[in-house]
This record gives structure tokens, sequence and C-alpha cells, in this order.
């Protein structure tokens, strides 16, 4: 009698238990993102043999300042790392096309080669802006 | 699209309002936005508040000043988006109108700080933050923002007093607004002794809780007549956008995600460009949200928000002139009534009526209320229309 007792009350525990709404830990996400960031990278490359072309021996430029100005007309902008490379997040994405410039290091003594600014498409390349000493 | 307009508004002064309720501190706004309208009749009440129901044991304001300001009947409803709630009003009210299903909207902001003091205040905004991982390990708004101005001086090497052109632009500027709370210039040694309340913010880098309501007629330009005995302002753009609850989920804390987003929608909108706006009200209820709008917004590029101020180039003949009745630092900060503070300030502007303060040739306004930092933002662009 006792064990039917306590099978009863499992069962009546068990029923408790289910019907109490406590969410799912596999709960899914949706899976729709409305929003979605957009992403540029510009590279900074210093004319080591000063042909004033992109050569496999030119070197990173670090710390060139690499800006997108969003057709809003807001600017983002970032610091190129060792590999010469900025990336720069723009929340809620953009429309196109951008228009896209690089700063030399402060305190630098480089001069850009080619046009200070470029127009970009989503399309295009990430673009590769070459310095100078001279 | 057809232009929708700001056909009257109306403020009362900031301060402490221990002497009047809620009803009566919305309907002397109410009074004014009206009879500014030359009496449109609202078919719609959309009211900004932010605590009501925890700071002044009401809810449901919506019907309460419909009751009080004689508008029974109409529709009235309360929208809560902390912070940014008289911003959220205000595009409820824009979209009301540009629907057309709705030919005159009234947008009250109002909120009441005061009535309340000490901790239980701080607690009350605590809850715009996550409830469950900040505000329960008792992070403030205060604190948060403090630990985000801490963040920003680390990475970008900003000096103690870096933020000071903040506060001196925003005290400035109070000085000819009679609805400031505060009408003193300060000093940049007077900001360098501000007491200290959350390490780094001092007493001059946020904005004090205050009492306050603003209200604006919106209507269609169609339905007001062609001599209308006052210089309409459309609102030609408006965006909001949202992001998480918690600092510590953000990919990038040190950038406002939804400033940028809200600011580019609306000015994509409005079909310019930043270039053309020629006063920015931004929401520095701290400082450093005010750099960092700066910054998201597209001003400047980042880490160079604080700059802005402390050239003065935010002043009233700055190259982007911001807070310019004092904003939330020098007027007040009234919680869910700050956005419609902004879009009457700029109204004010837009219709050359800003006295002292005003921008030269003013005619275009982008104004952005924000919600806890940065989890809501609303944009909006005023134009002046010709």
């Amino acid at each position: 009698m006792k064990e039917i007792r306590e099978l009863i009350f499992v069962i009546f525990l068990s029923s408790l238990l289910a019907g109490c709404n406590i969410p799912s830990a596999t709960t899914p996400t949706p899976a729709i993102q409305p929003i979605v960031d957009a992403f540029f990278s510009g590279y900074a490359y210093l004319d080591v043999n000063g042909n004033g072309e992109l050569d496999p021996e030119d070197t990173p430029v670090e710390n060139a300042m690499f800006i997108v100005t969003l057709q809003f007309g807001g600017e983002v902008g970032a610091l190129t790392d060792k590999t010469g490379c900025a990336f720069i997040v723009a929340p809620g994405g953009a429309d196109y096309p951008v228009k896209m410039r690089i700063e030399a290091p402060k305190d630098s003594n480089l001069k850009l080669i080619g046009p200070s600014e470029i127009t970009h498409d989503l399309a295009d390349e990430a673009p590769k802006f070459l310095f100078s000493t001279k | 699209m057809t232009d929708v307009v700001i056909a009257g508004i109306g403020q009362t002064e900031v301060g402490e309002h221990w002497e009047i309720g809620l009803r009566e501190l919305a309907f002397a706004a109410i009074q004014d936005a009206v009879k500014d309208s030359g009496g449109l009749k609202p078919q719609s009440l959309f009211v900004g508040n932010m605590l009501a129901p925890n700071l002044s044991n009401q809810a449901h304001l919506g019907v309460l000043l419909a009751d009080y300001a004689g508008l029974l009947g109409i529709e009235a409803i309360t929208i809560e988006a902390a912070g940014a709630s008289g911003g959220a009003a205000l595009r409820q009210g824009y979209l009301a109108i540009a629907s057309g299903m709705v030919d005159v909207a009234l947008v009250v902001g109002v909120e009441k700080f005061t009535d309340k003091i000490g901790s239980s205040v701080e607690e009350a905004i605590a809850t715009a933050s996550d409830s469950d991982f900040e505000a329960v390990q008792g992070m403030t708004q205060t604190a948060q923002a403090a630990l985000l101005m801490k963040r920003y001086m680390h990475e970008y090497q900003v000096p103690n007093d870096g933020f000071a052109g903040f506060a001196l632009t925003a005290h400035a500027n109070g000085v000819a607004n009679p609805y400031a709370m505060f009408r003193k210039a300060i000093k940049p040694e007077t900001y360098a002794k501000a007491e200290m309340v959350s390490d780094p913010i001092n007493m001059f880098d946020m904005a004090p809780n205050a009492d306050g309501a603003a209200a604006l007629v919106l209507t269609r330009r169609e339905l007001l007549p062609s001599d209308f005995h006052h210089p309409l302002v459309k609102i030609s753009g408006s965006a909001a956008s949202s992001d998480t609850l918690a600092l510590h989920d953000r990919k990038d804390m040190l950038f406002f995600d939804t400033a940028q987003i809200s600011a580019g929608k609306a000015l994509k909108q409005a079909g310019i460009i930043l270039d053309d706006i020629h006063l920015f009200e931004y929401h520095d209820v701290f400082s450093i949200y005010a750099a960092l709008q700066l910054e998201a917004v597209g001003f400047v590029l980042r880490a160079n928000g604080w700059k802005l101020a402390a050239d003065n180039k935010i002043g009233l003949k700055g190259k982007i002139p911001c807070a310019t009745m004092g904003g939330m630092k020098a007027r007040g900060f009234a919680g869910g009534a700050a956005g419609v503070y902004q879009a009457v300030e700029a109204t004010l502007q837009l219709r050359g009526q800003a006295e002292a303060n005003q921008i030269p040739n003013a005619k275009t306004a982008l104004i952005q209320s924000l919600g806890g930092p940065a989890s809501t933002a609303v944009s909006h662009i005023l134009q002046k229309l010709d």
C-alpha cells in the first residue's frame, strides 16, 4: 500500500512539474536578422622600391587612418594594424557606393600616391593605398 | 509624402515642482502648445514618460492627461522607452499624422523626478538597464556611465578635464534659456573642482534629474492656412533603433550603434546629409553619451568626440552647435520629457525665435533621444518650411 502511495505521489509531482511553464534551455532564437551590419577593410602599403606601383616587396604601413564616408555623410574610421589592414563595421549596413580615403600615420612624412578619395561599390575589393616617403 | 509639421510648442520651466502634480505640470505645457497652434483640437494624445508608475505612483498617464486637459474621448496612450520616451512619443505622433489616420496629434513629455529623493531615484532609473544582469548587481546608470567613460578615457588617452567642454558649452547656452534649471555659465576651474559623483563622472559630467513637461501639436501642412501665424517646421525624417540593454552584451561598447542607425535612416528619409545639419540636440544626460553620439552619428571619427567639445566646436558659433538651449546638463533632465524638450528647442531655433541663443540661418536640425546607453535611439530631422 505504501509503495502505491509513493507511486501516486511521484506521478502527482511529475504532473505538477510538467505543468510548470519553465522556459526550455533550447528555445530557438529567431533566425531572422532584420538589421545587418556592413563591413569595410582597406590596406596601406609603403612603396619601398619607389616605382609608384604596389609590388610584393612593398611593406605594410601601420597606424594609417582608413575612413569611410557613408551616404548620409557620417564618417567611420579605423587605424591600420601591423599587416597594414584596417577593418570597419558600419552598424545597420550601408547604402552603396560609399567614399573611402586614407590618412598617413600622425607625425609621419608619408605621402599618398594616387587619388585622395575613391568611390567604392559593394562588389569592389578592399582598396589598397600606397604611400611614398618622397 | 505629405509634410508633417509642428504647429504648436509649449514647455514648462525645468526644476523642482513639488507644489504641483504630473497633471498640472503637463497641462501647463499642453495649454501653451495648443494656444501656439492657434487652437487646433487634438484627436490623439501620445505621452512620453519614463518612471511615473514608480516615482509618482501613477500609470495610465494618457487618460490622466486627456481628462485633465478636457480631451476625454480621444485616443490617449503612454509611450515608454526609458530616457528616449519623449523621442519615441514624438515618433508615434509623427507616424499617426504621416499615415493619414490622425489629423492633429498632441505629443507630451512629462516627468517628475524630485518627489522622491536619494537612492530610490537611482534605483528607479536603474530599471531601464538589464535588471537580471546589471541592476541586480547594484549597478546604477550613473555607475554604468562612469565605467563607460573610464574605458573611453583609457582607450583614447583622454585627460582628466577632457570632457569639460560639454559642461561649459551647456551651461553657457543655458544662461539665456528662461526654461533652464541652471542659468549660470561655469569656468574650466569650476569644472576641475567639481565634486566626484562616480569616478570619473563629476557633478558637471551628468545632468540633474528634474521635473518638467513639454508639448507639441503636430498636423499636416495642407490642413493649415497658407498664412499661418508663425513659421512652420516640418519633420522630414524619423527613425528609431534598438540595441542590447546590457553593455556587456555588445561587441563594441564604445560605439553607439543605434545612434548611427537611427540618424542614418532619418537623414536618408529627409534626403539630406550630415553637412546639411545646422544644429544637433544630443542626449547629454552624461558627457560620455554626448561624445559617443557625436562619433556614432558621424560628425567626427571615433575617439575624437571629446575633442569637438574641448576645441569649442559645439558652441553656438562652432562647426556643429549642440545643446543650443543648455541641453540636458543645464536645462535639466526631465526623463520622458527630454526628447520633447529637444523638439521644442530645435523648433525655436528653426523659427528664428531662440533669441540670444539663435543659430544664424538655422534651417535644419537633428535631434536624438537615447534610452539608457543608447539601448534605444530615436532620431528626428526638423526643417524650416519656406
